[in-house]
């Protein structure tokens, strides 16, 4: 049996064995349906009053100023940790150290972070832009690395060798080379901050995902459309800038006029986003380096080290870990089935079926692009809510809520793929008279397949750190059993749970790259193939 | 003069192993080469022209045998001698190893990263040090007006002269060149290799045309399956000897 077939075989079970776990006792209630069918016809009449339009602006600018200053800082970590990472730049004991200290900023979700650091700096925009910029800095400083060593190093080893320094060597050798690659991937960080923005704002960061939590529990249906679509024109508006900026650096060249005006807008229109997004939010300046923050920093070191069960001792700790990669599975599964359903469909079509192409399908596409916008525009945990109101807390609602969250932006990625695969069989297939579901079937899923196969593993090391962010909107695992410690004030004990958490990211991680491994067309291949598709995918 | 302080470059038994089943890029080179002396490497292609290129750039390693450069290893220059070495030596590949989205200026101002601060060489990306020279340099290869140009948007033949260009800036002590004019147009080739043969007091430069270096260097090394099989003043290069050079071709 071939190794595609096993781990097919294998995720079949996993599926059955976490839809097994999570259904425990009664998963419907009925008892919401009129509640959430309220929820949906409400979508015709949001709230247009001036003062709510007002207020979803100020919301707006916020989660757009959060994920700008958290981008920034971001791309600053990465910047300047990514040549000490990088192999071709780094001598290895450096190497070894930056990648262990960059291991756990990377391992905990922002959500955590943002719980963390509102104990040490309380309420100050300080708290959203580090909890983005830490995790999105690591993950940075990752790619931006492995971005430098698979750029062809001649260049790089022959300045070297005509007595250049390791920094001039990467500056001149390496960096104009993969500038274009940097600047869309920042873009993509963007793109991922304002969704990760909208999350913090839920647990009380500001900006549209915390109107969101108050328009909810006020039941005000008509309030969160008008900020739904606030945060899909965000939203979408950021994707739209970095597929293109993605697209414009692969495909490439340009002159030299266009190349510097491009770039003096560029930093102008940085620095100035930069700028207007520090003034709208007014993060306390001289807070980081306080006295208070420094005693409260060590308060809670104190508090958190070191790290212990909380008083269900192991099994509840065991328990919530099993419920964690049961909601993980099934909303991977949700995820990918719904995302590559809706992808294919959406995505703009290409070769011989581009020509042929009617208004119906046309508008059928817009309106399938839409739903994956709306599907990853809401925080997951929004979707949480809404899907408590119909089914019963626990697995099943975290698990729905994680899986339209990621059909949304795993379809996006499902989407991109099969637009730029090579539409050579399907159109051959075309010539023959085959209906358009068997040259699906038979051309464009297998054409696209290595690289759909690819994006849903990797997504599966998201979501088992997602699940963090619904657990915490008490939807069971251990995102509950750490908001549930930290509400009771045990830090200790979340300590624990969340190294729980960090220690089961790290097993799926390596699940996945085996996986990867076992799936590599050519295994004799190393790293370096994988670690492109990582960079091309890498995903919050 | 003394013997020991004019030798630029000294090969004893140099090999270097291609592959797992023992193949030799260079099987067993001794060559010597000393100040103020024009080599030109010939041999059909996969002889170990480019390989002992390499090993002299410091860019491979020896698998036996010793090389030293200036006195040294090239693959092990103690670490504090590096910078100051490698400013010495001028190369170029067979790659050119340009980078292809920095401007013609920058590329030929990097052959002086060896003599550059940092800070200088970061500030030079944003306001071109010595434009002035670089343009020279340019121009004594035919490239003046294409110094603000980016180096992807020039032809093969022009990016080999940008490469020479820079070799020429950078005012080494001894020149490594990879057959640096294979794309360059046959006209325009005996210009940039004069300019690059003038380039440093020692030259070492892979030929694929026996006639180039005929006009151009004035000792011939022959190479064949990673040996030195030929090793004479152009002076005494024969046709005969050529003919030979080449005769052990893949399809014999």
């Amino acid at each position: 049996m071939s190794p595609g077939a096993r781990w097919a075989i294998a995720a079949g079970a996993a599926l059955v064995w976490a839809v097994v776990r999570a259904t425990d006792g009664e998963v419907v209630n009925g008892g919401g349906w009129s509640a959430f069918a309220e929820f949906w016809t409400t979508i015709v009449r949001p709230e247009t009053s001036a003062e709510f339009l007002r207020l979803t602006i100020d919301a707006a600018a916020t989660t757009l100023a959060l994920a700008i200053l958290g981008t920034a800082l971001a791309v600053a970590i990465g910047v300047v940790a990514a040549p000490l990472l990088a192999e071709r730049t780094s001598p290895r004991p450096v190497r070894r150290f930056v990648r262990a200290l960059l291991t756990v900023p990377r391992g905990v979700h922002e959500v955590i972070w943002a719980i963390l650091l509102a104990e040490v700096l309380g309420f100050d925009p300080w708290v959203g832009i580090i909890a983005i910029g830490l995790p999105f800095g690591a993950i940075s400083a990752k790619v931006f690395a492995e971005t430098i060593d698979e750029t062809d190093p001649a260049a790089y080893e022959r300045l070297r060798s005509l007595g250049a320094g390791r920094l001039a060597a990467l500056v001149y050798g390496i960096v104009p080379t993969i500038r274009g690659e940097l600047t869309s991937f920042g873009f993509y960080r963007l793109e991922c901050a304002i969704r990760s923005a909208a999350v913090l704002g839920v647990i009380g960061v500001g900006g549209l995902g915390f109107q969101l939590d108050l328009s909810f529990e006020s039941l005000r249906y008509d309030e969160i459309w008008t900020l739904i679509v606030a945060l899909m024109l965000l939203s979408g508006s950021a994707d739209w800038l970095s597929g293109r900026l993605r697209r414009r650096a692969r495909d490439g060249r340009s002159t030299v006029e266009r190349e510097r005006r491009v770039l003096a807008s560029g930093l102008a229109a940085t620095a100035f986003a930069i700028g207007a997004s520090w003034l709208w939010l007014a993060p306390d300046a001289g807070l980081i380096g306080s006295e208070r923050t420094r005693d409260r920093f060590v308060g809670l070191v104190d508090d958190l080290v070191p790290p212990r069960l909380g008083p269900g001792g192991w099994s509840e700790l065991i328990g919530a870990t099993v419920d964690t990669i049961a909601m993980a599975v099934i909303a991977l599964a949700i995820a990918v089935s719904l995302g590559l359903l809706v992808a294919l469909r959406a995505a703009r079509p290409v070769g011989r079926t581009a020509d042929s192409i009617g208004p119906g399908s046309r508008i059928t596409g817009w309106g399938l692009r839409l739903l994956l916008l709306l599907w990853r525009a809401v925080p997951a945990p929004i979707w949480a809510f809404l899907l408590v109101l119909v089914l019963f807390p626990g697995v099943w609602p975290g698990a729905v809520a994680l899986g339209i969250y990621n059909a949304g932006v795993v379809g996006r990625l499902f989407a991109e793929v099969i637009e730029e695969r090579d539409p050579g069989p399907s159109d051959r297939l075309q010539a023959l008279g085959a209906p358009a579901i068997i040259r699906t079937l038979y051309a464009t899923i297998p054409t696209a397949a290595g690289r759909l196969v690819s994006i849903a593993l990797y997504r599966s090391e998201v979501i088992v750190r997602e699940t963090v962010v619904v657990g915490v909107v008490g939807a069971g695992g251990l995102g509950q059993l750490i908001n549930e410690h930290r509400a009771a004030r045990d830090l200790a004990a979340t300590a624990g749970a969340v190294l729980a958490m960090i220690a089961l990211a790290a097993l799926i991680d390596v699940v996945s790259a085996r996986i990867r491994c076992d799936l590599r067309p050519d295994r004799t291949v190393t790293v370096r193939r994988s670690t492109r598709r990582r960079r091309a995918l890498a995903v919050s | 003069m003394d013997a020991e302080r004019s030798e630029i470059v000294r090969l004893a038994d140099a090999s270097v192993v291609v592959d797992r089943a023992g193949v030799e890029a260079l099987a067993g080179v001794d060559v010597r080469v000393d100040t103020g002396e024009r080599v030109g490497l010939l041999g059909a292609s996969g002889s170990g022209k480019t390989t002992l290129i390499d090993v002299l750039a410091g860019l491979r390693s020896l698998d036996r045998g010793s090389v030293s450069v200036f006195g040294v290893d090239p693959g092990d220059v103690p670490r504090a001698e590096r910078r100051r070495h490698g400013r010495r030596i001028g190369t170029i590949g067979q790659h050119l190893d340009l980078t292809p989205s920095l401007r013609v200026v920058h590329n030929v101002n990097a052959g002086r990263l060896g003599t550059m601060s940092t800070t200088a060489a970061l500030w030079s990306l944003v306001r071109p040090a010595w434009r002035d020279e670089v343009e020279r340099a340019l121009s004594l290869v035919g490239l003046a007006d294409r110094i603000d140009a980016v180096t992807h948007d020039l032809s093969g033949g022009e990016r080999q002269r940008v490469a020479v260009a820079r070799v020429l800036h950078q005012a080494p002590d001894l020149v490594l060149a990879d057959e640096p004019t294979s794309s360059v147009d046959p006209e325009l080739s005996d210009l940039v290799l004069d300019r690059l043969v003038d380039a440093a007091p020692t030259v070492i430069v892979s030929l694929h045309d026996p006639e180039l270096a005929r006009r151009h260097v004035d000792r011939v090394i022959g190479l064949r399956s990673g040996r030195v099989v030929l090793d004479r003043a152009v002076g005494d290069l024969d046709d005969d000897a050529i003919d030979d050079l080449y005769r052990g071709r893949s399809w014999t």
